[in-house]
């Protein structure tokens, strides 16, 4: 759990300092595309290229694969059923970790 | 980038202050999985030498006090000041799922994006003594990563501010304005064990409340504290909000530590918690391979059922129960 408005990097920070498996980002406002590529960005610099990136929220059809190229592992739209997204989210970590 | 594997590269990061090791150590002590944690002991031994120049203070109080909001001022203060300051917050975990929301990140929005400051919450995973273990731990892992101030967080509402108070140089308790009922809330055990007692939220319409109640506990805390000791513990009144007190309260923890070096109590102190801390582990060592005995293990449950029907004494059993513990452990050795 983070504040509500943070910057990529004070993100990756803290998804550090805590050593956590993932970070989801719940975006709702179109800055996907520029703030999710810059988060992964930061993750690897400080060292946490191993963290998984989840996406969820009003995020457009057309944009998944622009944001799996650039390495978030699991995109939610809305509608998307809790349970089967729990299970994405643990079989990404668990890939990653494999 | 795949985490240090070796002991020796977890000590050097946490040496080297590196977060994402420091981070990778505290995780790997409170990891229940058995090779974690014996590779985090590993790590632990080799980093105590280096550990125990922090000054340790404790803070409790009781549930909407503002414990995080002084945390989050005080921190901002000592950050601005130049010190490294590490936030140990024990989290209570549900105890129906099991599971902990974490939330300071939330409350210490500006301290968490301050790069001096660590704020790693701990959840309390149900067991009490296990939390003491792995905060102790981690507060350790912060001194060894160089930390100036090490800051233990616990909510005030059970065992666990005894736990902290025994791990900590400085116990702070933090109370309400007009909290003349809280005391009955919190315990006066606690009230007992504070070092510095804070009335917080001494602001706006509430600055003479606040007033008041630091009179009424200042008078309750010469009742508790006939003096004599190295320290007389003191009350006063700060706002999180305001920063008003923030640096009182600090100028008191340095005053108290002066005081505790001077007269020794500081060393013997550290000394007493150390020794507390083994014989906690002792303990726990010892009931983990009392119930996990085989000949233990057979009779308990009966005698248990037998003592809760007064069909045989508790010391009987007890000393019963001993006695083949004993035996299982000699044929052991055999």
């Amino acid at each position: 759990v983070g504040p509500l408005f943070q910057t990529p990097d004070e993100v990756a920070r803290q998804a550090i300092e805590n050593d956590v498996h993932a970070v989801g980002v719940s975006t709702q406002a179109a800055g996907h595309k520029t703030l999710v590529p810059k988060l992964i960005e930061a993750l690897k610099a400080q060292g946490g290229g191993d963290v998984v990136v989840v996406c969820g929220g009003v995020i457009p059809v057309q944009d998944y694969p622009f944001l799996r190229e650039r390495g978030v592992a699991n995109v939610f739209g809305p509608g998307t059923q809790i349970p089967k997204a729990a299970r994405e989210v643990l079989q990404s970590i668990r890939d990653r970790h494999a | 980038m795949k985490p240090p594997r070796a002991p020796a590269d977890y000590v050097a990061g946490v040496r080297a202050g590196d977060r994402r090791v420091i981070a990778k150590t505290i995780t790997l002590l409170e990891s229940r999985r058995a090779d974690h944690r014996e590779l985090g002991q590993e790590v632990l031994d080799a980093l105590v030498p280096f550990t125990g120049r922090a000054v340790r203070v404790g803070i409790t109080g009781p549930p909407g006090v503002g414990k995080s909001s002084f945390i989050e001022t005080l921190g901002l203060s000592l950050v601005s000041a130049g010190k490294k300051l590490a936030v140990l917050a024990i989290d209570p975990s549900s105890p129906v799922s099991g599971g902990s929301i974490l939330g300071d990140k939330t409350r210490m929005e500006r301290l968490a994006r301050e790069p001096a400051a660590y704020i790693r919450p701990t959840p309390s995973g149900g067991t009490l003594g296990g939390v003491a273990h792995r905060t102790r731990e981690a507060m350790l892992v912060c001194e060894a990563a160089d930390f100036d101030v090490v800051i233990v967080e616990t909510v005030g509402v059970g065992q666990s501010e005894v736990e902290v108070h025994s791990m900590v140089d400085l116990f702070a308790v933090l109370l309400q304005p007009g909290a003349g009922d809280e005391l009955q809330g919190i315990k006066k055990g606690v009230l007992e064990l504070a070092d510095v007692l804070v009335v917080n939220k001494a602001d706006g319409e509430q600055k003479a409340a606040a007033e008041r109640t630091r009179v009424d506990h200042a008078h309750a805390l010469a009742l508790l504290h006939p003096g004599g000791g190295a320290w007389t513990p003191r009350v006063l009144t700060a706002s999180a909000h305001t920063g008003e007190g923030i640096d009182e309260f600090w100028k008191l923890v340095q005053e108290h530590r002066a005081a505790l070096e001077s007269s020794g109590e500081l060393a013997r102190r550290r000394r007493g918690q150390a020794r507390a801390w083994l014989w906690r582990l002792l303990d726990d060592g010892l009931q983990a391979a009392f119930r996990s005995d085989a000949r233990v293990a057979a009779r308990l449950s009966e005698l248990e059922r037998e003592v809760e029907a007064s069909a045989v004494s508790a010391p009987r059993a007890a000393r019963a129960l001993l006695d083949l513990f004993a035996q299982s452990r000699a044929t052991r050795r055999r």
